[in-house]
């Protein structure tokens, strides 16, 4: 068969263009595809990679801000009981005011909650003298419990009789103030704190050994 | 015709062997443009895939989620809250004993108190003095001590036998007793340069009226 050199040219470049439609459609275009989501990948994947650091660092920075807050937490509610427990807060009412004064009532007002703690007011009236009502101060502000004083009335019933005394002492003696009143009247309002939730399980009562139980009630 | 001298012989011999080299650096580039049509997408592929492994790999090896992140922001949250109630707890705590202390301090010995009413940031004190300028001297005292707001006389009242004065002053304390700082530092009232001062000219205006 005889073809001309222009038919020769023609097929020859209808062959190269078919070779490359070939390439084109068969091999660059899947591949250009296959990269657009392989691309998209590694940008998804590059965020989430950045985003993810981020996150580590930020829980990092967390991290350490909840254990420098546990540190302060533990020692400042070292001195709040957990959960509302009443037995033991008048067990320490009770030690705490009968080697300084005679207890008169313990009123035990509502108890609220307030953020995660429990507030339980009591009122205590006494009658004892000043340095008693020291002590009980002093004793409150230790850290069996915590307690916040919120009130403290005392009253005397003292009047021109004990300020004659307390001038006569004044002229015998250096210090008149040794000369108090033996028997006032106190009140002292307190809120005993406790962290909100149960009591502890396994909390050991002292107070409460060598009792015994049951027998005739009205007996 | 037939003797005719072709002078273009060697002439066309070249111009085939041009073709020739033409056709096979053609063919060349053909194959090295096939080639690298190829091989470099594929390269580029392979990278992109070795790429795609490894930030694969550095996500796997982070083990934060989203969900451990969220609680560790809920438990920083609470830790927190607490934290806070627990130091405004301690702040709000007043000391009490201090207040009786500088109320002990600050009384002549002369007088004497019949009642202390301590209740929010106000202390009603009553008591017995001979006359009105141990009550001054009194109430001088206890400002100058800094320890309270503010010192008020409320009254001063004479026994029936005159012999002595029952007085009443109401104590502003800087903070409340059940809660936070209620008077600031700059409301309170002016302070006596010189207490004694102050004192011995209340003495001589007594005196004057006597």
């Amino acid at each position: 068969m005889n073809i001309s050199k222009r038919e020769k040219v023609l097929i020859v470049i209808a062959l190269i263009f078919a070779v490359f439609c070939m390439y084109f459609f068969f091999y660059l275009k899947p591949h250009t595809e296959t990269m657009e989501e392989l691309n998209k990948k590694i940008a998804d994947c590059d965020t989430n990679l950045k985003a993810s650091q981020q996150m580590q660092d930020s829980n990092a920075k967390l991290e350490k801000k909840i254990s420098e807050d546990m540190v302060v937490i533990e020692r400042l509610s070292g001195a709040i009981a957990k959960g509302n427990d009443q037995p033991p807060l008048l067990v320490f009412l009770e030690e705490t005011v009968k080697p300084h004064a005679t207890k008169g009532t313990f009123l035990f007002g509502n108890v609220t909650q307030s953020g995660y703690l429990f507030i339980s007011p009591v009122t205590i009236t006494l009658t004892g003298d000043y340095k008693g009502v020291k002590n009980i101060l002093s004793a409150f502000a230790g850290e069996q419990h915590f307690v916040k004083v919120t009130g403290l009335s005392i009253f005397s019933d003292i009047r021109e009789v004990s300020l004659d005394e307390r001038e006569d002492a004044q002229n015998e003696r250096s210090s008149p103030k040794e000369q108090t009143a033996e028997s006032l009247e106190i009140k002292i309002d307190i809120e005993v704190y406790s962290i909100a939730g149960d009591i502890p399980p396994g909390t050991v009562y002292t107070f409460a050994k060598d009792y015994r139980f049951g027998t005739d009630i009205f007996g | 015709m037939k003797n005719d001298i072709n002078l273009l012989t060697s002439r066309k011999t070249a111009g085939k062997n041009d073709k020739k080299l033409t056709y096979v650096l053609f063919g060349i580039l053909f194959a090295v443009t096939l080639i690298a049509g190829i091989l470099l997408p594929n390269r580029a592929r392979d990278e992109a895939e070795l790429k795609l492994k490894k930030l694969e790999n550095s996500l796997n090896k982070l083990t934060i989620t989203e969900k451990i992140f969220t609680e560790t922001t809920t438990t920083a949250a609470f830790a927190v809250n607490q934290r806070a109630q627990l130091e405004a707890l301690y702040g709000s705590r007043s000391d009490i004993l201090s207040y009786l202390s500088v109320i002990e301090r600050s009384l002549p010995q002369t007088a004497l108190l019949t009642s202390i009413k301590f209740s929010d940031n106000y202390a009603s004190v009553s008591g017995i003095a001979p006359d009105d300028i141990t009550i001054a001297v009194f109430c001088l005292k206890l400002r100058e001590t800094n320890e309270f707001a503010g010192v008020f006389v409320s009254s001063s009242t004479l026994l029936p036998d005159e012999s002595h004065s029952m007085f009443s002053l109401t104590i502003t304390l800087h903070k409340s007793l059940s809660g936070g700082a209620v008077v600031e530092e700059g409301a309170r009232g002016a302070q006596p340069e010189n207490t004694d001062s102050s004192a011995a000219n209340l003495s001589d205006s007594r005196e004057d009226k006597q």
